[in-house]
């Protein structure tokens, strides 16, 4: 029984582990412009973002990952996902977005912050944070709402954009 | 190694040893608990999807997908040869996180799949899953087929759905097979061991540790978390192989007499789930039907090739080889009756 026991506990010690609640820099819906809160928002630590990312996490972790935080948004019928990574500098932020961005797909989103922008997901660094907003619906045409969102996120975000529109 | 790498507190290789630890005790605690009683890899009749000695695979292509469902079927010969095996059927998906199709298998596809097997006299049809646990108050089993809708829109659909705790022991049996190329047993899922019909319906995406994941490599959900754990922590970046043979194992222990690949939209460049550069490429618009397993994933690498230029199916080569030896299917296709239908 003690060995089922001890095995139960370290089980319990680990997965205490998985999400923790934490919004970080993620504003709350209402602050984005009437836009709902969708569940609590999580966060995720290096020795939490592979229950996350199950198979991909290496990607954020060989560039210095600090800290994910993840909070859902509701529109109407519409559903988005925020994942702010931050890192532990601009360049792990820069190298992913740079890694992970769509080739003739970027754009100007904010001001003097380009983001890749596809249908269904919105990427983009600044600063030592890596931003995806992504329609919940990985199939969905491009909507307004997600574009609104991409860009309130970024504008609020400090430091200087990834990358920044060619003068 | 950047120093960024270096000063990380934990990185996967830790947080891989801190998992492995406690699941070691884990599989420990199973080992105590049933003593080490490992039986045999779950006997099935041959596939009876056939044609001229031929194991048969349909491809449909198309746009409404009850109409795709029903054509391949009837091209496969029709599914009385699997109500012939029992009144109750277990479907498989694929539900690794919790982002929508063609990360997960959608539910609609799973009724439409039911509906069918309905029709062919099978009374009874529930969907299995297991990827959580009642220790940890956010992840429950069902929580990933909860926000995702599944479990919702299943039971409405009368598909019951069985969501089942990962860390169990009293809920996995220890099978083994002598053809293994590792020794140890797997703990496969006791509902899965004794089902006498299991449906699988995966969906096609790239895998960072084992480059693609279709038919085979979606029984990691389908054995204990130890099993799964140990695994990762001992083949951390897939490149010793170890993965590609165990994934074959796992596979081996369910053995799936049916799999119908949703690939309306597939996850090309990364995966399993979206970020780090995974792309969504809808319009594939196909299905995919075969009792063989084998011949499913070398029919779907084929058709991820086509749409990721930084995939080939030789990527996949060693677990298609360890697969074929161990008798699970036909990686060469011309020994494959291949029926490709458009509706």
């Amino acid at each position: 029984m003690r060995r089922g026991g001890v095995a139960a506990l370290a089980c319990m010690l680990m997965l205490g582990l998985w999400a923790c609640r934490g919004a970080g820099p993620l504003p709350s819906g209402a602050a984005l412009g009437g836009l709902a809160d969708i569940d609590q928002p999580e966060s995720y630590t290096g020795a939490t973002l592979y229950t996350y990312i199950d198979g991909g996490a290496d990607l954020y972790v060989n560039q210095g990952f600090s800290e994910l935080y993840v909070r859902r948004y509701g529109r109407g019928s519409e559903r988005f996902i925020a994942e702010l990574y931050e890192m532990k500098d601009a360049s792990g932020a820069s190298h992913i977005y740079q890694s992970s961005r769509r080739p003739n797909a970027e754009k100007e989103l904010a001001s003097g912050c380009i983001a890749s922008v596809t249908p269904a997901e919105i990427l983009a660094a600044r600063g030592r944070y890596y931003l995806v907003v992504r329609n919940e619906d990985p199939l969905a045409k491009q909507s307004d709402g997600l574009i609104e969102l991409g860009r309130n996120v970024l504008n609020r975000l400090p430091g200087a954009c990834g990358l920044a529109p060619k003068k | 190694m950047s120093d960024s790498s270096n000063s990380r507190l934990l990185d996967r290789r830790g947080f891989m040893g801190l998992g492995a630890g406690a699941l070691v005790a884990a599989a420990a605690a199973f080992e105590w608990g049933y003593r080490l009683r490992t039986r045999a890899c779950k006997s099935t009749p041959p596939n009876p999807f056939v044609a001229a000695g031929k194991p048969l695979l349909v491809a449909v292509e198309g746009e409404d997908l009850h109409a795709m469902l029903r054509a391949g079927i009837e091209a496969l010969g029709g599914l009385d040869p699997l109500a012939r095996f029992g009144r109750e059927a277990i479907f498989r998906g694929n539900y690794v996180t919790p982002q929508p199709y063609p990360v997960t298998t959608a539910p609609e596809f799973v009724l439409a799949v039911s509906a069918e097997l309905k029709r062919a006299g099978v009374s009874k049809t529930s969907l299995f899953d297991t990827h959580g646990t009642r220790l940890s108050a956010g992840s429950p089993p069902e929580h990933i087929l909860g926000r995702l809708g599944v479990l919702e829109k299943l039971t409405q659909g009368g598909v019951p759905v069985l969501a089942r705790d990962f860390l169990d022991p009293d809920e996995f049996v220890f099978v083994r097979s002598p053809a293994w190329s590792i020794a140890k047993p797997v703990a496969v899922h006791r509902i899965l061991h004794e089902a006498p019909i299991v449906v699988s319906l995966p969906v096609v995406k790239r895998h960072t540790y084992v480059s693609f994941t279709c038919a085979l490599k979606m029984h990691f959900g389908s054995v204990a978390m130890a099993d799964r754990m140990l695994v990762h922590t001992k083949d951390s970046d897939g490149q010793s192989g170890l993965m590609q043979q165990r994934l074959v194992h796992f596979a081996d222990a369910v053995k799936p007499q049916l799999h119908i690949v949703d690939a309306r939209a597939i996850l090309a460049r990364c995966g399993p789930g979206l970020g780090g550069g995974a792309q969504v490429v809808p319009g594939v618009n196909k299905i995919i039907l075969s009792g063989d397993m084998v011949a499913i994933d070398v029919y779907c690498a084929r058709l991820m090739a086509q749409h990721d230029e930084t995939f080939t199916p030789d990527m996949i080569a060693p677990q298609l080889r360890h697969a074929v030896a161990l008798g699970l299917g036909n990686a060469d296709l011309d020994a494959v009756k291949v029926v490709e239908i458009r509706v």
